[in-house]
């Protein structure tokens, strides 16, 4: 039983971490990273380290994701309101 | 009397913690609070200089016996270098009376606060921590200029730094993984022996990387040279003159109290020479002056490690000598040099505008050389005797080349300086007065310890003789308890 | 082009950390003082909490450092920003009624959760750290709510560094009374009970007020600059 949760975790894990790479929008890229550290608050609890996915749980899902929204939206490149295509990585870098 | 020295980390700590707010009554006056912490600093380290004699003494944090809780580790080595970050913090002080942000203070404390403890600590990890901070802090403080040059200067520091300690950390949980320890002097007793294998080598590399960085060795120094040419002028001659050397000085621990290997000896020389050739083309063809020192610092960064890695006594000698001499005399040149932050040929006629600036970076760059009477001599030849007693041929014919080019691009320099024909009046560079206050400090702690070098010479050999001796270091930190462990592994 | 190279480079990254680990195996590490840690920390402590134990008695010091780097990198960070005490707020937009309506909801129960988990560090998983992180969230969701409702930079300062003294001066009144720094002192009391473990709930509460202010303040720096 514990060996399927943990292969799902791990699997939900790897798939999200992908996906960071390819998402196309700022705002996905952070929902997939924070699901990263989802998958790792999971894995933290099943190795029976509760302190460090209370941290994981806080800081990874939390505060990094607010973070890099803010920073984004500092350099003007998260604008939730716009169309999509105001969020594309590709052309904010051009 | 020794416990006292825990002190020097937990007073800028405090002060840093503190200074955001009682700044708002202190005003001006602020600046000269971290001053005084560092004068208190000298007296409490001089204090203690005498009470730990040749016998290294150590401060349990916490009172918890050695491999379960962190060490502070005193001995002279330590000792010696946390004085001349002292000093040299003193002399570099930002101590501006108008128009300084605070926080550029606090940065200043915690990365003194940072280097401290590195210096000191006894703890693989607790090392880890403060190298942390240094490194958090120095990102702060290259980009104080505000200026573009210096953002992107910073940023591409923080992002190689962060991989270095990402590596460092790694190399840590490695070595915790297969051994269930941080303690270095209980690392000392197990790693040589039973760690001697692929994973034990993959640790070395890790942490040697990742504290390569700041030690500016080879492979991931080219950040040098754009952020001591952008950051502000005395950061810089922080970060080339008292940081790197303290990451060559937990180097060093680590060769010889982790990992004893000759393989890693030789690759830490292939890596020293690599930086030695490739920092003093650099310089031969580098436009501007600050390029210039900062790859003439990889350079000499390159020859302290190749020094150590000959892992003897001899060797670890000379690699402190020139590493003192080394911390003492770049910060001066950055001072000097941050005036003409531009081409080189734009230097020239300096000798008419400022004459005692260009004479005392003429003193300071033949001493940098290695030019017989001056202190870089003596450490050069410490080097070279200790090459020879190795029988490094090759390794000895490619210093001395390093230093004909080396000799090529000063002369050069120097020839500029002195030229009869001066640059256009707008085009002058005039540097006077209470600038070269600490430079001139600097080049008279130099010029002073000639005449002290038989008795200098004399404790170097007992430094040396201490620091390589791993039977003493295991016994200070570990006492009684020495048989934890053995066998587990 | 370049998400091949970024994957390319992550792969190469994954095979070196999975080579690197491959023969250690999951929870049979040597734990040489893992174990005398275990057997001791209850004695040395009184912390029925042994990561605690270890977090503030046994690795205090680097519990201080990491405090210091967290405190250097909003230091530095406010320098970038270069803003001291700017209250003035950009016109963001308003935030929607769901996220006003959960932040009143929320509000009252993070903060119970941050003080719990605080309070409760010498007992039960948890402690300064994720305390003072929640307790940071906590605010930062009334800003993210309302974004009149700042942050008060002065009132954080403030608290932030009286508990980064309180927690070095409670190390040097060991330091003075015992001549080592940063030794637990105070009566160890019983073993789970909430007044236990001698002076290590007062760290937690130090740390937990000093990293929740630091983030506090370096969330809403970091929300309203002007651009």
């Amino acid at each position: 039983m514990n060996i399927i949760i943990l292969v799902i975790t791990v699997s939900m894990l790897v798939i999200a971490a992908f996906y960071v790479v390819w998402a196309d929008s700022f705002f996905t890229v952070l929902a997939a990273s924070s699901m990263v550290s989802v998958g790792l608050v999971l894995l933290f609890v099943l190795l029976r380290a509760p302190d460090v996915a209370l941290t994981e749980a806080v800081v990874g899902v939390a505060l990094t994701g607010v973070i890099y929204a803010l920073t984004l939206a500092k350099i003007d490149l998260w604008k939730i309101n716009d169309n999509d295509d105001n969020n594309d990585v590709s052309q904010s870098k051009q | 009397m020794q416990d006292s020295l825990i002190l020097l980390v937990v007073l800028p700590l405090l002060l840093a913690f503190l200074l955001p707010v009682i700044a708002r009554y202190l005003g001006n006056l602020s600046g000269l609070t971290g001053s005084l912490l560092l004068l208190f600093n000298i007296l409490l380290l001089a204090n203690a200089w005498n009470s730990v004699g040749y016998s290294p003494k150590v401060i349990l944090l916490g009172g918890f016996a050695a491999p379960l809780g962190i060490v502070f580790y005193i001995d002279k080595l330590n000792m010696l270098f946390a004085i001349l970050t002292t000093i040299i913090a003193l002399l570099l002080w930002p101590c501006r009376t108008h128009n300084t942000d605070v926080r550029e203070y606090v940065l200043w404390l915690l990365l003194l606060a940072g280097c401290y403890g590195v210096i000191l600590s006894g703890d693989l990890f607790n090392i880890y921590v403060f190298y942390e901070l240094l490194a958090v802090a120095s990102y702060g403080l290259v980009t104080l200029p505000a200026t573009g040059a210096s953002y992107i200067a910073g940023f591409r520091y923080l992002m190689i730094s962060a991989l270095g300690s990402a590596f460092a950390l790694l190399g840590i949980a490695l070595i915790y993984s297969f051994t269930g320890s941080v303690n270095i002097a209980h690392l000392a007793q197990i790693i040589p022996d039973h760690l001697h294998h692929i994973w034990g080598y993959s640790a070395a590399l890790l942490l040697i990387i990742g504290f390569g960085v700041k030690a500016e060795l080879f492979p991931v120094n080219f950040w040098v040279a754009e952020v001591y040419s952008h950051a502000d002028k005395r950061v810089t001659a922080l970060l080339a003159g008292v940081v790197s050397k303290i990451a060559v000085l937990i180097i060093l621990r680590f060769i010889i109290l982790l990992f004893p290997w000759q393989d890693i000896f030789n690759f830490l020389l292939l890596l020293g020479i690599i930086g030695v050739i490739v920092g003093e083309f650099a310089a031969f063809y580098a436009q501007d002056l600050l390029r210039l020192l900062a790859f003439s610092s990889i350079a000499q960064s390159g020859l302290v490690i190749i020094a150590f890695a000959c892992a003897t006594e001899a060797g670890i000698m000379a690699g402190i000598a020139l590493a003192i001499h080394h911390l003492l005399l770049k910060p001066a040149l950055f001072l000097l040099a941050s005036h003409c932050d531009r081409s080189i040929n734009d230097l020239a006629g300096l000798a008419k505008s400022s004459p005692w600036a260009s004479a005392l970076f003429v003193i300071l760059a033949l001493s940098l050389l290695g030019v017989p009477p001056l202190p870089g001599f003596w450490a050069k030849l410490l080097l070279l005797q200790s090459l020879m007693a190795e029988q490094y041929l090759l390794l000895l014919v490619l210093v001395l080349l390093a230093t004909i080019v080396e000799a090529a691009y000063l002369f050069r320099l120097f020839m500029l300086f002195y030229q009869r024909q001066e640059m256009p009046e707008q085009k002058r560079i005039t540097i006077q007065g209470q600038e070269l206050y600490p430079v001139i400090t600097l080049s008279g702690i130099l010029l002073l310890g000639l005449f002290f070098l038989p008795l200098f010479m004399d404790s170097l050999r007992e430094i040396a003789m201490q620091t390589s001796n791993i039977e003493a270091y295991i016994n200070t930190v570990l006492g009684k308890v020495q048989h934890i462990g053995e066998g587990n592994i | 082009m370049q998400r091949w190279t970024t994957i390319l480079f992550l792969t190469g990254l994954s095979i070196v950390l999975f080579a690197i680990i491959t023969p250690l195996v999951l929870g049979q590490s040597p734990m040489l003082v893992g174990k005398l840690i275990n057997a001791s920390a209850v004695n040395d402590t009184g912390a029925a909490n042994l990561v605690t134990a270890v977090v503030l008695a046994y690795r205090g010091l680097d519990t201080l450092g990491e405090l210091a780097i967290l405190f250097t990198a909003a230091t530095a960070i406010g320098i970038i920003l270069g803003t001291t005490d700017k209250t003035q707020t950009t016109s963001s937009p308003t935030a929607g009624f769901i996220v006003a309506t959960a932040a009143k909801v929320l509000f009252p129960l993070l903060l119970v959760f941050a003080l719990y988990i605080i309070l409760h560090g010498h007992l039960t998983p948890g402690g300064g750290f994720q305390g003072g992180a929640v307790l940071a969230a906590a605010f930062f969701l009334l800003t993210l709510a309302d974004s009149g409702n700042n942050i008060k930079h002065k009132v954080t300062q403030v608290i932030e560094a009286l508990a980064g003294t309180a927690f070095i001066v409670l190390g040097l009144v060991s330091f003075a009374l015992q001549g080592v720094f940063l030794q637990p002192w105070l009566d160890k009391g019983e073993l789970g009970s909430l007044f236990s473990a001698g002076s290590l709930p007062l760290l937690y509460l130090a740390l937990g007020l000093k990293v929740g202010a630091e983030l506090a303040n370096l969330l809403s720096s970091l929300a309203n600059v002007e651009k």
